[in-house]
């Protein structure tokens, strides 16, 4: 009888958390899901719901370079997904991508040993993480980037911890990814817990607050403003925003003495909170890890698309 | 009087070193915080243009004194304003370099300067005009963080956002 109660207990106790996991990441769901729908619906018929999403663009415009219908997963490619005459240039450069011999280097990076005889085949002996992160950390109670679990494995080796926006940091994370989307892996950004969920929120409220002398938020170019154009360029969009990072720009290559243009999603997302007129946060503030823990969970179930190149 | 290239580089030395020291005396200001603080909701209730226009009422020393208090507590809340690759604290140090060497103009330093690599931006201000806009900047980051509490919201699509 005694063993019965036991048994009972346990079970209705493990169907409470399950219940409770399961609801720590409700609201995000809701929220990824509006998300998903909203550019859909702004993207499915351009031409015909201009006055909704798009009073600003020519009739020529839609009609010629905005792609109709675009889907879910097709978002990865940033404006790409939706501009024609980027989307022309993409293909082009896609087919000797800039950024493959910095995979390679990461793959040297990656198998080398530290001094102590450790590498980073060690910290992450499965390299196909890359849809994994940012992830809440429940025992240190808050976000851990790829960037700073980079630097962590490097610090806790002995070794000096490496730049956050440019650099060897960006090759082991562009080789990190590569094997991640080589697996055919999708973005898998978990919520388990309350204080995850938090963390959510105010990556989130960050997100969607205007701020700085512009006054915008990240929201008014990449959700509201998303496909609209800002002089020649489209303004890519929210979701599947962090699936292809590190991204190689070739505006950073052209100031790179080695040509090399890859940046951290870290790198981009201060380059836009200085747009907007603010001192943007740092690489491994809270606030940083929180938005982009928000951005990346945004795109989940989208496939891991890095590294990639940009404008 | 000839000057020459030593006395300039000790010059822009000390001006520098007065440049840094603000600096760090307004980000030290900013992290304290202190409960004197102003708060984002104290911002939002007041008037740029009571508070941080030069008048008779208003003098430059009182702005740039509002511009210090305010930007102190926008870095406190972080949310501190860069305008054309200048700080708002870089620009108010700026303002305390020209007023001690009496110059007319600011030329505030590049956020990408280091003590070691002096970096200036291309901003080139008259005092009196920096010193109202370093006022408002603190200011209105300030009060957009107040602002933005109660309309962030009204951009997430499937919460407020409808179309």
């Amino acid at each position: 009888m005694l063993l019965k109660i036991a048994k009972t207990t346990a079970l209705v106790a493990i169907a409470a958390c399950t219940l409770q996991a399961g609801e720590f990441n409700a609201q995000a769901e809701k929220d990824r899901k509006a998300l998903v729908k909203y550019f859909e619906d702004k993207f499915a018929d351009p031409s015909k719901n201009a006055a909704i999403f798009f009073p600003y663009s020519t009739e020529d415009e839609l009609k010629n370079n905005i792609i109709s219908g675009v889907k879910h997963e097709e978002f990865r490619l940033g404006n790409y997904a939706f501009s024609q005459n980027g989307r022309t240039s993409y293909d082009e450069i896609s087919e000797m991508p800039p950024y493959e011999d910095f995979i390679d280097a990461g793959e040297e990076l990656y198998n080398k040993k530290f001094a102590n005889g450790n590498s980073f085949a060690i910290c992450f002996p499965d390299p196909t993480v890359g849809g994994d992160y940012p992830m809440f950390d429940q025992n240190r109670g808050e976000v851990v980037t790829l960037t700073q679990a980079v630097n962590e494995c490097l610090t806790s080796n002995g070794e000096k911890a490496f730049k956050t926006s440019k650099g060897p940091i960006t090759h082991i994370q562009a080789y990190i990814q590569a094997k991640t989307k080589e697996a055919e892996k999708k973005v898998n950004i978990k919520i388990e817990s309350a204080e995850a969920a938090a963390a959510y929120e105010r990556g989130k409220e960050f997100y969607y607050s205007q701020r700085g002398y512009f006054k915008l938020s990240c929201a008014s170019c990449h959700v509201q403003g998303a496909g609209q154009r800002v002089r020649n360029e489209s303004l890519s969009q929210l979701l599947g925003h962090t699936t292809h990072f590190p991204v190689y720009r070739l505006k950073w290559a052209a100031k790179d003495k080695n040509n090399d243009g890859l940046g951290t999603l870290e790198r981009r997302m201060a380059g836009c909170v200085k747009d907007q007129g603010q001192n943007p946060p740092k690489a491994t503030s809270q606030e940083m890890k929180e938005l982009l823990y928000f951005m990346a969970y945004m795109s989940n179930e989208m496939p891991v698309d890095g590294p990639d190149f940009r404008k | 009087m000839v000057q020459t290239s030593e006395n300039k580089g000790k010059e822009m030395k000390k001006l520098y070193t007065l440049a840094i020291t603000s600096a760090i005396a307004l980000s030290l200001a900013g992290c304290a915080g202190g409960s004197s603080s102003l708060s984002p909701a104290e911002a939002a209730k007041m008037d740029p243009n009571k508070m941080c226009n030069i008048s008779k009422d208003n003098t430059l020393e009182q702005v740039l004194a509002n511009a210090k208090a305010y930007n102190a507590a926008a870095i406190k809340e972080k949310v501190e304003f860069r305008r054309l690759n200048v700080n708002n604290s870089a620009l108010i140090a700026s303002i305390d370099e020209a007023l001690a060497s009496g110059k007319k103009m600011v030329n505030p330093l590049h956020f990408k300067s280091k003590p070691n690599k002096i970096k200036r931006s291309k901003t080139k201000l008259k005092v009196d005009y920096a010193t109202e806009r370093a006022c408002k900047f603190g200011l209105a980051a300030l009060a957009q963080k107040h602002e933005a509490k109660s309309t962030w919201r009204l951009a997430v699509p499937g919460d407020g956002f409808k179309y």
